[in-house]
Parts: C-alpha cells; sequence; structure tokens
C-alpha cells in the first residue's frame, strides 16, 4: 500500500470521530488527533481497533500510545506494514 | 490509611449525608429496600468475588446517591469494603481543594483521562489493586454525565473492560439510577425528586486485548440500555 493511500485511509477513520469540523478542513500530518481534531481520548482505541481492521495489523499498546497526530499514524501504519 | 480515614469520616459523615439527602434534598427511591434485598441475595450467590458496580451517569451526586441507595449504613459500617471506590476525573473533583479532601475521605482514585499514559496506568493499577482485595469499585462506564439523558454507548470507557480482563472472577453489576423529573444532566437532581433504582449481575464475556475491553465494555453498556428501555416502557 503507498503512502498516500494509507494516509487517505487514516484521515478516514480518524475523521470518524473529529468532533472539530474546522480542522478537518486544514488536514495535514501535523494535525493532532486530541488537540486540534478534538477526538475523546476514549476513542482512540477505536482508531487503533479500525487501523487493525483496515491494514490487517496488530498495534501494541506502546505502539498505540505513541500516536498524536496523523503523521504518527501514518509513519506507525507504514512500519507496521513492511 | 485512605480507608481508615474514610472509614472514620463515615461515622459522622453518612448518617449527616443521609439527613441533608432526604431533608434539604427531599430524595425518595422507593425501589430501595427490594434492591437492597436483591443486592444481598445477588452477593450470597457469588461469594469472595470482587465487586464492580457500573451505572449511568446524569448528576454529579449519582454515586453518593447509589450508595445510599444500595446498602443501609450498619451494612457499610461493618462491611466497609461495600462503599464503593470511585473513579472521578482529577480535572473535576480534583483542583478544588476542598472537594478533593472530600473526596479522599469518600474513597476516590482520580483518573486523569486526557493525561500521560504513566498518570492513567497508575490509577488503573490502584484501582485494579482494590478491586482484588475485595473492595467494591464503582465506575460510570460513559465516561461522563450523558449528555441526551440516555444511556451514552458511543462515548463508552473501554478502561473498565480492562479492569474486568485483569480481574477476570469479577462480579459486573450493572445500575441504572434515575429522577423520575430528570430529562437531562444536571449537576443535582431536581428537589424533591423520587428516583427509579434497578440493579443486574451483567454477563461479561472475557477474551483478551483490546478488543476484548470493547467487547467487555459494550456488555455493560448493553446491560444498562435495556434497565433504560424498561424504564421507559413502564412510564409510557
Amino acid at each position: 500500500m503507498e503512502q498516500n493511500e494509507i494516509y487517505t485511509n487514516v484521515v478516514r477513520i480518524i475523521s470518524k470521530h473529529a468532533k472539530n469540523e474546522e480542522a478537518l478542513k486544514s488536514l495535514n500530518t501535523e494535525t493532532h488527533i486530541i488537540n486540534d481534531l478534538q477526538v475523546n481520548s476514549a476513542r482512540l482505541v477505536d482508531i487503533v481497533l479500525d487501523f487493525e481492521d483496515t491494514f490487517n495489523l496488530e498495534i501494541s499498546d506502546d505502539d498505540a500510545d505513541k500516536i498524536s497526530t496523523i503523521g504518527d499514524a501514518v509513519k506507525l501504519v507504514k512500519e507496521l506494514m513492511h | 490509611m485512605q480507608r481508615f480515614w474514610g472509614y472514620l469520616n463515615l461515622i459522622w459523615f453518612g448518617p449527616l449525608f443521609i439527613l441533608v439527602m432526604r431533608i434539604v434534598g427531599g430524595y425518595s427511591c422507593p425501589e430501595k429496600a427490594a434492591i437492597r434485598r436483591r443486592l444481598d441475595a445477588i452477593l450470597e450467590a457469588h461469594p469472595g468475588r470482587p465487586v464492580l458496580l457500573c451505572s449511568n451517569h446524569l448528576t454529579m451526586i449519582d454515586s453518593m446517591l447509589l450508595t445510599w441507595f444500595l446498602f443501609d449504613f450498619k451494612t457499610l459500617v461493618l462491611h466497609f469494603e461495600r462503599f464503593p471506590w470511585n473513579v472521578p476525573e482529577l480535572q473535576n473533583f480534583g483542583r478544588n481543594p476542598l472537594l478533593r479532601f472530600m473526596c479522599y475521605l469518600g474513597k476516590c482514585v482520580y483518573v486523569e483521562r486526557s493525561g500521560s499514559t504513566e498518570s492513567r496506568r497508575l490509577s488503573w493499577a490502584k484501582i485494579t489493586y482494590l478491586h482484588t482485595q475485595g473492595e467494591f469499585i464503582c465506575v460510570f462506564p460513559e465516561g461522563g454525565r450523558s449528555r441526551s439523558g440516555r444511556v451514552a454507548t458511543e462515548n463508552a470507557v473501554y478502561g473498565v473492560g480492562q479492569l474486568v480482563q485483569d480481574t477476570p472472577q469479577t462480579l459486573v453489576l450493572t445500575a441504572y439510577v434515575r429522577g423520575i423529573g430528570q430529562d437531562q444532566y444536571s449537576f443535582f437532581p431536581k428537589r424533591g425528586e423520587t428516583f427509579f433504582l434497578d440493579l443486574r449481575v451483567c454477563p461479561c464475556p472475557i477474551s483478551p486485548g483490546r478488543r476484548g475491553q470493547k467487547d467487555i465494555t459494550m456488555s455493560i453498556m448493553h446491560s444498562l440500555e435495556a434497565m433504560e428501555q424498561v424504564y421507559f416502557a413502564t412510564r409510557q
């Protein structure tokens, strides 16, 4: 899977849980999932589960804790897929 | 140590609290005696299991009301482990020194949901320890007061599932408490409020991992939803 495809899927998954719709219009790899998109911290588990289903991989708790921005998520998924 | 001070506090604050709730609040719960008998029967049927109480959440004093409705004063004096530990959010209850002191005496372990992983792990380690020691734990799996006034399954916090996973012998009880006049969430219930109360054993299938935590939590949420449906059906 290409980086662009990973990015698109990551954004699609995270966007479902975003409360700040304005921030969705200007997404980039630096966008903070909790601070900028105002995703409820409890929903991060759903996001990680969605990543696992979509990309067919397993994410450890330690790896999941490293996800703060969209870029972190894309980087982690890419690393785990290769 | 916290348990010890909490016990001493119960002796004088318990009766005062009930008096204030009855006289100032005008609160009552007609099902109270029947539910207490039901709880006693459940505990007798499941001896020695750690108990996790999971409730819906509409007001800031839900945990205190629940404790009052579920246990008489004598029971709490003789079995202080049944006075449930609560897991309030630090931002809500930990900033004001007086509130913090009262929460300390009222068996609370703070959690900072948006805090560091270490801080959250420490809070859950404390709760898990207390749970395995036979102390009752009370949690609100919705993570906060429901803004819709209904059980907010979409806001479920999966930490409750983790607690059950870590202690698989846990007896999970779901409690639905609601003032008859409570349409939305609020700080306090309305004055003179009469409360509906229901209590069930919630069987939770235990499976590992993050997905298992979600499944356990969803079992609890579905039990609360079912109780809510019964509540509204009987009031139509």
